[in-house]
This record gives C-alpha cells, sequence and structure tokens, in this order.
C-alpha cells in the first residue's frame, strides 16, 4: 500500500511538472555561460529540451543598453552538444555600473518557442566621462574664460573709477566754496 | 461493498485531480523561476519598419524597459543633466515620408499646438539634379552651441548629458539665442490665444524633469530630447511614433541607438551608412547625425498639402 | 569772491561787465525765462504722443503679444530692435560734436557741444526702453543683473550702456555748472524751487580760479573718456549681429559699419537740431550760416564715409554671390526690400554725399531738409540691417502661416517707436527750459580769447 502511495505521489509530481511543458511542448531551457580567454573573451549558451542538448537552434546574443538590447554579432546555431559559442567583443562600452547585462535568446523556435538567459559580467570597455566643468563661452556664468573675466573687470573698474574720482573733484569744488564761505 | 468502493475510487480522483492541479501551478511558477521571466505583454502596439521593408504592429513589451529608481529629477539635475549619458540622435533620411507622426507625437508631448514645431520636417533638395528629400530637423543639441554663449541670463545651458536645456522660470525673452541658433531650431511664446487657453485646459504638471515648460508665456522653448521620458528608460515622442523608425536615439557613451524596434552600435551605423551632421562647417558640433538617403526602401514623394496655414 | 587771491588767469567771468556779455546771456537765457504759446503747445504734443506709447505698452503686456506685435519665430527681432540701433548710433552725436570736435580744437563747437550732450544722453535713455519694449519678460529686467553671463554680448551691451549714460550725464553736467549760477543771478520771476534748484545743482560755484581748474581738467578728462567708450557702444551694439552665425550679420565690417553710420546720423541729427533750435528760440546770432556751412562739410565726409563701409558691406560679398549671400542679397537688390533699400541707398547716402557739396546747398534750410531725409533714410537702414537679415535662415522656411515669412510691424509697435521719438525730442525740450541751451561761458571764453570763428566766420 505505501509503494502505491509513493508512486501515485511520484505520479502527481511528474504530472505537475510536466503540466507547463505539455503546455509548451518540451522542457526546453537555455543556460549561458562566460569564459574569459587571453585575448577573446566567449559567452557559451547550452540549449536543452529534456535535458538534452538541442542541435541547430538559432542562439542569438544580446547586451542591454538604456533605451533597448543591442544585438551583438550575428545569430549562432548550436552545435551537436546544443552549444552556441560568441566572441564577444571587448570594445562595448559597460553600464553605469560598470558591469554589462548580456542576454541570450531563442526566439520564435517552432519547437521550443522563446526561451530567454541573462548574465552580468564586467567584460564591458570603460565608459567616457562627461566633463562639461571647463571653461568656455558657452558655460554657465561661473564658468566664463578666465581673460573674459579678468579684461571686463579691469576695463569696468578703471572707467567708472575715473568716473568716481570726477564726482568726487565736483563735491571738491563745493568745498572750495564753502571753504572760502567761512573766510 | 461496491458502492464504498466507487465512493472511494472518486474521492481519490478528486484528490489527484486537485493535487495535480496544485502541483501544475507549482511547476510553472518553478518554471519561471528556473528559465527567467517572460516579459508580460502589455497589450499596447506599434507600428514599426522590419527590416526587410515591412511595416507591422509588434507589441510595444518587446521594447525592453529599464526602469529608474526615480523618475522625477531634483533643481541641481535639471541644470547638471542625467549622469553618465550623453544622448546622441540618428536620423534616417533614407526612410523618412513625410508622414509628420513626430511633429504630431512631440506637440502632444509638450503640450504645443501647430503652428509651433519642436521637430520641422523639411522638403529639402540640395541642387537642381539631386533627388529631394524630407528632412526632420530637431534642435541639435550642439557640443559647442551658439545659443548658450549669448543668453545674458543662463537661462539656456548645456548640461552634462548632452541636452540643451532652457529653465523657462530664468529666461527674460530676449530672443538673442533664436537670433544666433543657425538652424531656426527654437520657438517663442508669444502667447498664441490658441495655445494659451490649450495650456490652461492641459496643465503640464510638475514636469520637473524637463525645464522647458513651454507655456510659459513670454519664453524661449524647443525640443529637449524628451528628458522625461529617457529617465524612465523610454525613447523620446518622435521616435516612438515615427512609422518607419526613422529617427535614431541613444547614448553616446553606451556607443548604441535605437528606434525602438532596432538597435544598433552609433558608430558602426555611422561609418557603414555615411553618416553627416548638417551645417558641420559651422562649428557648431551637433549631437544630431543623418544617414543619407540613399537606397531609399520607397520613392520621394511631394507633400499633398501646405501643413500650418492657419495663424 | 576773495579780493586778495592774486591769480595770474583770466577769470572774471562772473564780473564781466562788457554790454555784449549781458546780451548774449539774455538772448540765451530767453528759453528758460520765457515760454510761448507754441512752446506749450509743442511740449503737450510730445507728451500726447508719449501718453499713446504708454498705453500701446499697456495694451502690449496684458494683450496677446502674439495679436498686439508682428514678431514671430522666424523674424523674432522687429522695430524695436531696430529703433535700439538707431537710437545707440543717434547717441553718438555727443561722442563727434561735443567730444572731437573738442579736442581736435575746432573751435565753432562751443555752441554745438550741449545740444550734443543732451541729445546724446535722452537718445541713449530711449534706446534703453526700446529694447526693454522688446523683452518678453520685462518683470525680470533684475535677472540681467542677479544671473548676468560676461559672455554674453547683450551684458556688454548692457555695462558699455550704463557707462555711457553716465559719462554723458557727468560730461553734460559738469560745463552745466557754471551755467547754472548764471541761472541763479540772472533768471526773474521764476518759481522758488527752480531757483532752488539751481542753487543746489551749481555745487558752490562761484568762478574762483581753483575751481576753474577743477572743472577744466574733469571735463578734458571725461571728454577723452568719452570717445573710446561711444565708440564701444555702437560696436558691441554692432556685436549683437555680428556674434550670430546668420550669413547677413557674419561680417567683419559690422563694428566699423555701424560706427562710421552712427557718425553721419549724428551729424545729420545736429543739423537738425539746430535748425529746430535756432529758430524756436530765435538764437540766429549763435547758431550762424557758419555752422551750418561746417556741419555741411561734416555731412559730405561722413558720408564718403559710410559710402565706403557700404561697398564692402554689399558689393564684395554681391561679387561673390555665395549661396550663403545669394536671396538675402537678391532680395535686397531686386527682389521684396528692393524698393527701400535703393531708396535709401539714395536718399540716405548719395544725396548726403553730393548735394552738401555746392555751397548754396550748405545754407540752413536746404540743408536741413537734406539732414531730415538722412535721418529718415537712417532709420529704415537699421530697419534693412535687422528684418532681411532674419528672413533668409539657412534651412528654409516651409509649413508656416502668412504671418510668419513676411513681417510688418504692427499699430502698436509703431506707436511705441513714435513715443520714443516723441519722448526724445521731450527731454531735450524740457532741459532746454532749464537750462541754455547754449554753453554761455564756453562761448563768452571762446570770445574773450579772441576766437572770433565761434561765432562768425573768418
Amino acid at each position: 500500500m505505501k509503494r502505491n502511495h509513493l508512486y501515485r505521489f511520484l505520479l502527481v509530481v511528474l504530472l505537475g511538472f510536466s503540466g507547463p511543458l505539455f503546455a509548451e511542448g518540451d522542457d526546453a531551457k537555455i543556460v549561458l555561460t562566460f569564459e574569459k580567454g587571453d585575448s577573446i573573451n566567449t559567452c557559451k549558451a547550452l540549449v536543452t529540451s529534456n535535458d538534452t542538448p538541442v542541435k541547430e537552434i538559432e542562439v542569438k546574443l544580446y547586451v542591454q543598453r538604456m533605451f533597448s538590447l543591442l544585438p551583438v554579432g550575428d545569430a549562432v546555431a548550436t552545435d551537436e552538444e546544443g552549444i552556441s559559442s560568441f566572441e564577444f567583443p571587448n570594445d562595448i562600452p559597460a553600464d553605469l555600473d560598470g558591469k554589462l547585462t548580456v542576454f541570450a535568446k531563442v526566439e520564435d523556435d517552432e519547437n521550443l518557442g522563446n526561451l530567454e538567459a541573462k548574465g552580468q559580467i564586467d567584460w564591458g570597455a570603460p565608459r567616457v566621462s562627461n566633463d562639461i566643468m571647463e571653461r568656455s563661452l558657452s558655460g554657465s556664468r561661473s564658468n566664463a574664460p578666465w581673460i573674459l573675466t579678468i579684461v571686463s573687470n579691469i576695463i569696468i573698474l578703471g572707467i567708472w573709477g575715473t568716473l568716481v574720482y570726477v564726482v568726487t573733484q565736483l563735491f571738491k569744488i563745493k568745498k572750495l566754496s564753502r571753504h572760502l564761505a567761512k573766510k | 461493498m461496491k458502492n464504498e468502493q466507487e465512493d472511494s475510487n472518486r474521492r481519490k480522483f478528486l484528490k489527484f485531480g486537485l493535487l495535480a492541479g496544485g502541483a501544475t501551478i507549482a511547476g510553472l511558477a518553478l518554471q519561471q523561476k528556473l528559465l527567467g521571466d517572460s516579459p508580460d505583454t502589455s497589450g499596447k502596439k506599434v507600428k514599426v519598419l522590419t527590416a526587410e521593408g515591412k511595416l507591422m504592429e509588434v507589441d510595444s513589451s518587446l521594447v525592453t524597459h529599464h526602469a529608474a529608481e526615480e523618475a522625477e529629477l531634483t533643481e541641481s539635475q535639471i541644470r547638471e543633466g542625467i549622469a553618465g549619458r550623453k544622448f546622441v540622435m540618428v536620423i534616417d533620411l533614407a526612410r523618412c515620408a513625410n508622414e509628420r507622426k513626430c511633429v504630431e507625437g512631440c506637440q502632444k508631448m509638450h503640450n504645443t499646438l501647430p503652428p509651433i514645431e519642436y521637430i520641422k520636417v523639411k522638403r529639402m533638395q540640395d541642387a537642381e539634379l539631386t533627388a529631394p528629400y524630407w528632412f526632420p530637423q530637431p534642435c541639435y543639441h550642439c557640443d559647442n552651441p551658439p545659443c548658450t554663449k549669448v543668453c545674458p541670463v543662463d537661462a539656456t545651458f548645456k548640461r552634462s548629458d548632452g541636452i540643451v536645456a532652457v529653465d523657462s522660470d530664468r529666461c527674460i525673452g530676449c530672443k538673442f539665442c533664436m537670433a544666433a541658433c543657425p538652424y531656426s531650431a527654437r520657438s517663442f511664446n508669444f502667447g498664441r490665444p490658441e495655445q494659451v487657453e490649450f495650456n490652461e485646459k492641459h496643465p503640464m504638471g510638475d514636469d520637473n524633469c524637463c525645464s522647458t515648460k513651454s507655456s510659459t508665456v513670454g519664453t524661449v522653448s524647443k525640443c529637449d530630447f524628451c528628458p522625461g521620458s529617457a529617465v524612465k528608460g523610454e525613447l523620446p515622442a518622435c521616435v516612438t511614433e515615427c512609422p518607419n523608425g526613422t529617427i535614431f536615439f541613444g547614448d553616446e557613451n553606451e556607443d548604441t541607438v535605437s528606434n525602438g524596434e532596432e538597435t544598433f552600435r552609433l558608430k558602426e551605423l555611422l561609418t557603414s551608412r555615411a553618416g553627416y551632421r548638417q551645417f558641420e562647417e559651422l562649428g557648431t558640433k551637433p549631437r544630431v547625425y543623418y544617414l543619407p538617403p540613399v537606397k531609399r526602401q520607397f520613392p520621394f514623394e511631394e507633400a499633398k498639402e501646405v501643413h500650418n496655414k492657419e495663424e | 569772491m576773495s579780493e586778495h587771491k592774486i591769480n595770474t588767469e583770466p577769470t572774471t567771468y562772473e564780473t564781466f561787465t562788457q554790454e555784449e556779455y549781458m546780451v548774449m546771456k539774455d538772448e540765451l537765457l530767453r528759453p528758460v525765462q520765457h515760454i510761448g504759446k507754441w512752446g506749450k503747445v509743442w511740449i503737450g504734443f510730445l507728451v500726447a504722443v508719449c501718453m499713446c506709447g504708454i498705453y500701446a505698452y499697456y495694451i502690449q503686456e496684458t494683450k496677446s503679444k502674439y495679436v498686439t506685435v508682428a514678431l514671430r519665430d522666424y523674424t523674432m527681432w522687429g522695430v524695436y530692435i531696430s529703433n535700439f540701433v538707431f537710437f545707440v548710433a543717434l547717441s553718438l552725436i555727443g561722442v563727434l560734436m561735443s567730444a572731437v570736435l573738442k579736442l581736435t580744437n575746432f573751435e565753432w563747437y562751443r555752441p554745438l557741444s550741449r545740444i550734443a550732450e543732451v541729445i546724446a544722453v535722452a537718445a541713449i535713455m530711449l534706446a534703453g526702453v526700446s529694447i526693454v519694449a522688446a523683452m518678453g519678460r520685462p518683470d525680470r529686467l533684475h535677472f540681467l543683473f542677479l544671473h548676468g553671463r560676461i559672455q554674453s554680448p547683450i551684458v556688454w551691451d548692457i555695462i558699455v550702456i550704463m557707462t555711457y549714460i553716465a559719462t554723458s550725464m557727468i560730461l553734460l553736467f559738469i560745463p552745466l555748472i557754471p551755467s547754472l549760477s548764471t541761472c541763479k543771478n540772472h533768471l526773474h520771476n521764476k518759481p522758488k524751487w527752480q531757483m532752488k534748484m539751481y542753487a543746489w545743482m551749481s555745487f558752490g560755484w562761484e568762478g574762483t580760479a581753483e575751481q576753474w581748474k577743477i572743472l577744466k581738467r574733469s571735463i578734458r578728462i571725461l571728454t577723452i573718456m568719452v570717445i573710446p567708450l561711444g565708440v564701444s557702444i555702437h560696436t558691441v551694439t554692432a556685436w549683437l549681429f555680428a556674434t550670430t552665425l546668420r550669413a547677413e550679420w557674419d561680417s567683419t565690417n559690422f563694428g566699423a559699419y555701424f560706427v562710421s553710420g552712427a557718425f553721419l546720423l549724428g551729424v545729420a541729427g545736429m543739423i537738425v537740431a539746430v535748425f529746430v533750435i535756432r529758430k524756436s528760440y530765435n538764437l540766429e546770432n549763435y547758431l550762424t550760416p557758419m555752422h551750418f556751412d561746417k556741419l555741411g562739410r561734416a555731412l559730405v565726409l561722413m558720408s564718403f564715409i559710410y559710402i565706403y563701409f557700404n561697398i564692402n558691406e554689399y558689393l564684395v560679398p554681391a561679387y561673390k554671390m555665395s549661396g550663403l549671400h545669394a536671396n538675402h542679397l537678391l532680395d535686397l537688390f531686386t527682389g521684396e526690400d528692393s524698393t527701400l533699400y535703393w531708396s535709401v541707398v539714395f536718399f540716405g547716402m548719395f544725396v548726403p554725399a553730393i548735394f552738401p557739396l555746392f555751397k548754396p546747398m550748405r545754407k540752413p534750410l536746404p540743408l536741413t531738409i537734406i539732414a531730415v531725409v538722412v535721418v529718415i533714410a537712417a532709420w529704415f537702414k537699421r530697419y534693412l540691417i535687422v528684418i532681411p537679415g532674419l528672413s533668409h535662415p539657412y534651412l528654409p522656411i516651409q509649413d508656416v502661416p502668412d504671418s510668419w515669412r513676411h513681417y510688418s510691424p504692427s499699430l502698436v509697435e509703431m506707436t511705441i517707436v513714435a513715443a520714443t521719438f516723441a519722448a526724445m525730442m521731450l527731454i531735450v525740450t524740457l532741459f532746454s527750459r532749464f537750462f541754455p541751451i547754449i554753453s554761455v561761458w564756453e562761448v563768452a571764453e571762446g570770445k574773450l580769447e579772441g576766437k572770433d570763428e565761434i561765432i562768425n566766420y573768418k
């Protein structure tokens, strides 16, 4: 009796797992691995169905970008062992956090449908920094070219200084009269 | 005896059925976890032109969204720009068919009415013997902007993410930047009555991602590369609205541009398609590149009507 | 005055008792002393036009600018800006007629210098008014001072204009001080506040040798300084256009071209002002046909210089007919602006260059007619620099309403422009009613020093 229960239990579990499999057809998986080489880095995508490797499936590699996925290279079909090997370029700029998020996808396959695997790796090229703080004519108020700031201030101070001097001279005229009046 | 046996069988069957159903659900959940998220369909359709030249509708969920932490920017961020980004645009002149969906989409995004157009589509013909082509022209967000040079109050400025922005709370309306722009990319809000009425009925809300509150009368406004969308990982209105995927947008630091459906490495695209910038010799260093109308996917067609005849 | 002071300089202007001087003083103070019916009508008329202008500005700021003003996205600068350039040009009259002539010892400047300085101050103030009328957000005017960018040509323009206003006002005021004393001492039947004003403004002037020394030195410093300053304001104003990439304004010539045009306008403006003042105030003895003769010759000289710059500005690009300039040049020479362009060339440059070569043309009335024509042509010349300059952008204008293609100023704009003219003339008129428009002591000084040619032609 107990063995009966065990068999029933196993059957239920299998059926449970097979539910989705029956819905899609096969138990297909894609696994993405990274292999660092001396001069070339390689990505390998392993496609299996029911734990057996599937060959001649087109796999595409993508890198996550700000607005979309960037395709990397052409689609590579899986070989005898169900593995697609991709030479990963080393000139793709990294994300803001310094890494690259890589996707391996099987798209619209008749049997396997859509499969997707994701991984993070730090094979990105260094990002260029944006520096707009250098002094320029187009810059903000505090980023004016030194020479412009210095020369304009010298000119303004020079001319207004002269005007102030002339005005003080006027007051000197006034003083002269009072001085005489006092006499 | 037989009834008992039948009842017990039925009970067993029910129990088995429930278990199987529960296991199926559990199995599905487990499968999802192992194999990664399957994209949820959003139900929204977007028209795209495939590489073969077919016009088709795809679900907009095929554009992967990059969820940002926050969709709102602080005051200093408005002046500084979105960190680490350097936006760039590529416009494929071989694909532009004067649909003007970019113009309409931009007007909808910024609540402007015709004849105000931040992106204009012009009919260009370089010489008598050369072919005419349609020329979408937004603000180029130049790296050596002649407009920010002349602004007396720092109301228009270059951000670190490449965007040349306008602070509508600072602008004094002298229009010197409009005089200085060789591409006539800027617009002024003269308080056109229909526009004022429209803005009152459709307030833009806080809108602090892009400081250009074009509804401010007496100030200058223009294309702003939709930073409010960019910070949410969405492409600008003109990019997504174009049925032919003419406009590509992206981050130069990532060396990638996309029109929502196709994504390319920026440098590869520009070198293989001989990209150029308009009036390069003026030295303004625009951030918008054009791909010449070579190998057009459909022939050039003249406009069927004159637009914006109403005052 | 202290009798014990020993001085070797010829002084005693105030105590100069010669009959001639008394007559001179009376004649020159008459406009201040007495205002006739027509004088009042004139002021009333100017005030009325100014009121219209204020009302027009009120309409402009409260109603939609799209409706009241003809500016649009492509021609975003209109008559306010060309009017601004005109007034900045006119304000160089102080540089030319006052400073340059003074320093080059052309004695016939003496009756003219104060007139020139008043017009200069009035014109530059109205230039500021014109530019504020053009601003989209005049309520944010203070941002120019709070957030100003030193890299912007507008900020340079503001700095030089403010400096020029200050310098010109001081340069107007300092030589006025001795005249204020004259007013205080010799006017009668004037309201108390007016007499108090003279006393207060004369800074205790008594005509002592020391005071004269300070006065003369201050005048000399400012006279020297105002020349580069005046040239600067118009050069910087020219740079508002020349610092843009627009083909019509992308010219190395612009600074000098504008300044030479300003000198021409200054001479023409001087002729008109002298004629009007001479006739209205009966000052024929001081603003004599000799002045007109000299001013006529100056007009010819300035015209030829201006023609020279115009040839460089228009004929040389026309020879090349570069694609960047072709649309604009053909428009001016043969297209929609051609009538205006050739009228301006003929009346604004050819007429003042050729006609005053003949002596009969240098008599007061004919010369004044020529000068009026030159002033009008000069205003339209600035219009032709600004508006066609905006009508031919690099990228073609397409798909816009008609009002966006062709600019013609609206009624509101023209009213405000007319009001700026009225306001300028009002300032000059009011000044001449409170202060002697001809500098008494400068004329007397010249006479005393035996320089007869300040009034009489030798």
